[in-house]
């Protein structure tokens, strides 16, 4: 019973052992810190990187992409309809963009995708500014231009079926505090989500001639909008529908650049997307999947003989049923893939079968594999080098620990003299390590947590006093805000590390207690 | 005839001092009746401490034996050692050595603590606190219960470190120097609360280079130079 009794009161009375408490907290607290923001920007990443591509990707990464990507789809559907949910193709290439009204021009990616089927095998939906409140109007197809007109009071009135969408919105959405400050009124250009061109005849709508039709775009937000540092949000400096013009260079199979040289072509801004990837969003543009082909020349071809090209795709995105386990699913879709490129061996020219050679069936993660270990390589080196720092702790504890059994030596013999053994002297020092430890723990893992938690307020607060103050910069971090999920067992298992750390800390000074010779101690001054 | 409760059979101890060997103790016999007031005299030096040390089991002898209740001490385990020292014998040091985080309460409680386990403490501690308290009150320090022990005068102190060596009941009470920091008046007090102890029947060795304060005793051994030079009855 001593053992805890003395514990208990040395802790409380030895006023020394707060400074090792201190060292114990700051290094839980900065662990934790640590851990979790690398931790969090990698779940981010992970998070992001399945959301924009799918469960399986089939990829050949080349420009030329690969042919009888549909019939592939056709087959998956046919021989795994218990596996496979949805597979959608996609053309990625590159280009440049330019909005007409401007000479401003930006290297782009150009992904070519069937919109609805793209938005079924991911996440890329939810990524879509005007289409999370104007639910249906964005499409990749021809297309005018939206105008807003003005009601009989002059206030600012949407086209037909963004009104209807914007409503259902509201109606679905009535905590949406953005909805509230969106106040329309009289003689004020419209407050609402988005920027719209306006027909100062009066009456909303689409207007144009033929000549002003034009396939939709979605670009990637950081190409086109400007964000205020101060809330994060986005300025759209654009209006929905206005042009803009990409350049493309469609190649030859043989990987050269067609006779025709570059083509351009005029499109009109359907949506932004804001997918939080700073690398997608500030490089990606997305157009239909079969006008990309078409302008690329990836669509069936006439060849001299009569016969025709198969049409090619980059990439084929496939969903899996809920509940598939995904490496399982790899393996029978890679299976199945070998069984359909050898079935066509002899029907399809050389070069097509090298190009199906070449492709690869992997899962979301393996496709990034090289990024996503990279940064948890990161995280554990990072998280391992402030432990190593957290053993100055153990250090500190140790010393302290020291300079306490030291002005203790004579309690240690009085308590000896009483009849306590010297395992248990040592378990009272080792005791009272462990209970520094705990609280060091707790204290640690509490203020950890909530620094984490308020991380983004405490750095917008930095932000006011000094710009650069800023540590976290979305466009070097890829995400807007810094990660501030604090994980239960993550913190656990650091806290009790840190209370073994401490207890190994105490356990030498505690030996030595343990084997002090009470008529020494007694004697010592 | 008493019975012998302890007993000292041609004890030896040196210490090693740098190159030097110090001869501490030269084979002292001694022995100790049961309820018996044992005085050990000698000048600084003579080993007196050494030999209490030795007899309370806090230190082992280089050569011979002590005999507690026909049990050889350092026959024993460590474990078995501690366990007699904390319930059959008491010490009373010349500096108290109190612990100074604790009150006079808790200083006296603490030997029962170390007696009982964390898991049986509970059910006694109330009782134990009874004791405690009863036996603060029999050395009187009643009202300095929940005082710390710089709070306390020297024969406050030295009456607490009393207090703890009996919260055991020992059947040995060990005193090294009890009176040797105190004033003449409140050392005779504190000889006057061991003479009392003695009278109900408790077993006493007391450490002392004081001739009054070994009058108190019913029988007095000298030691010079390691040796028992002389062992008298005072009565």
């Amino acid at each position: 019973m001593y053992k805890l009794f003395l514990t208990l009161r040395y802790l409380r009375k030895r006023r020394i052992a707060v400074f090792a408490v201190i060292s114990v907290w700051l290094c839980v607290a900065m662990v934790i810190i640590v851990g979790s923001v690398m931790g969090g920007f990698l779940d981010t990443l992970k998070e992001r990187s399945r959301g924009l591509l799918s469960d399986i990707v089939i990829d050949n990464k080349t420009l030329q992409g690969f042919p009888y990507y549909q019939d592939f789809i056709e087959r998956l559907h046919e021989t795994m309809p218990d596996i496979v949910e949805t597979a959608t193709p996609v053309i990625y290439n590159y280009g440049i963009l330019r909005v007409e009204s401007s000479s401003f021009t930006k290297p782009v990616r150009i992904v070519g995708i069937r919109l609805d089927e793209y938005r079924a095998v991911n996440d890329f939906g939810n990524s879509l500014f005007y289409d999370k409140y104007y639910r249906g109007t964005t499409t990749l197809g021809e297309q005018y231009k939206p105008f807003i007109g003005f009601d009989e009071l002059d206030t600012p009135i949407l086209p037909l079926d963004h009104e209807a969408a914007l409503k259902k919105y509201s109606l679905a959405h009535p905590d949406d505090e953005q909805l509230k400050e969106w106040k329309r009124l009289p003689n004020r250009r419209f407050p609402g989500p988005g920027t719209f061109d306006v027909n100062f005849d009066g009456e909303p709508g689409y207007f144009g001639n033929e000549r002003d039709k034009a396939p939709g775009v979605i670009v990637g937000c950081n190409i086109i909008n400007e964000r205020i540092p101060e809330t994060g949000a986005y300025d759209r400096v654009y209006r929905r529908g206005d042009k803009m013009i990409l350049t493309i260079l469609p190649l030859t199979l043989s990987g050269k650049v067609g006779i025709e040289g570059a083509t351009t072509v005029v499109t009109r801004l359907a949506d932004d997307s804001r997918t939080r990837v700073f690398e997608i969003d500030d490089v990606c543009c997305y157009v239909d999947f079969k006008r990309l082909q078409d302008w690329l020349l990836m669509s069936p071809q006439l060849l001299e003989d009569g016969g025709k090209t198969p049409a090619r795709a980059s990439q084929l995105l496939i969903s899996l049923k809920p509940g598939v386990d995904i490496v399982e699913g790899r393996k029978r879709i890679g299976t199945e893939w070998e069984k359909f490129r050898d079935l066509l061996s002899d029907r399809v020219s050389r070069f097509d079968y090298r190009l199906m050679q070449m492709v690869d069936v992997q899962t979301w993660e393996e496709m990034q594999i090289q990024f996503i270990a990279a940064v948890e390589k990161e995280r554990i080196l990072v998280t391992a080098l402030f432990g190593v720092i957290s053993l100055v702790a153990v250090v500190l504890i140790g010393c302290i620990f020291w300079m306490i059994v030291v002005q203790k030596t004579r309690d240690i013999g009085i308590i000896k003299s009483i009849g306590a053994s010297a395992q248990g002297v040592a378990m009272i020092f080792v005791s009272f390590g462990i209970a520094v430890g705990v609280l060091g723990a707790i204290l640690g893992a509490v203020s950890g947590a909530v620094f984490v938690w308020y991380i983004n307020d405490i750095q917008n607060w930095l932000v006011s006093l000094d710009k650069d103050l800023r540590v976290w910069s979305p466009d070097v971090y890829s995400f807007d805000s810094i990660p501030n999920v604090v994980k239960l067992d993550e913190v656990l298992v650091i806290c009790a590390i840190a209370i073994v750390a401490s207890g190994i800390g105490a356990l030498i000074p505690a030996i030595i207690a343990g084997r002090v010779w009470p008529v020494k101690a007694l004697r010592y001054e | 005839m008493s019975k012998v409760l302890l007993r000292a059979n041609n004890v030896q101890k040196r210490y090693q001092m740098g190159k030097a060997t110090l001869e501490v103790l030269h084979g002292v016999s001694v022995s100790i009746n049961a309820g018996e007031f044992l005085a050990i005299r000698g000048a600084s030096g003579s080993g007196k401490s050494t030999l209490m040390h030795i007899l309370g089991a806090l230190d082992i002898p280089d050569a011979g034996s002590v005999v507690y209740d026909g049990v050889d001490l350092f026959s024993l385990s460590n474990r078995e050692r501690e366990r007699i020292r904390c319930l059959q014998i008491g010490f009373i040091f010349q500096f108290y050595h109190l612990l100074p985080e604790l009150t006079v309460l808790e200083n006296v409680l603490l030997p029962r603590m170390v007696a009982e386990g964390v898991l049986s403490w509970p059910s006694l501690k109330g009782k134990a606190r009874e004791k405690a308290y009863e036996i603060v009150d029999l050395v009187g320090l009643k009202n300095r219960a929940s005082h710390r022990p710089t709070e306390l005068s020297g024969g406050e102190r030295q009456r607490a470190a009393i207090a703890r060596a009996l919260v055991n009941s020992p059947r040995l009470l060990l005193a090294d120097e009890p009176t040797g920091n105190l004033d003449r008046r409140t050392g005779k007090g504190i000889l006057d609360l061991l003479a009392g102890l003695n009278d109900q029947g408790q077993t006493i060795v007391m450490v002392t280079h004081d001739a009054q304060s070994a009058s108190y005793a019913h029988r007095c051994v000298s030691l010079k130079d390691g040796q028992i030079t002389k062992d008298l009855d005072t009565d």
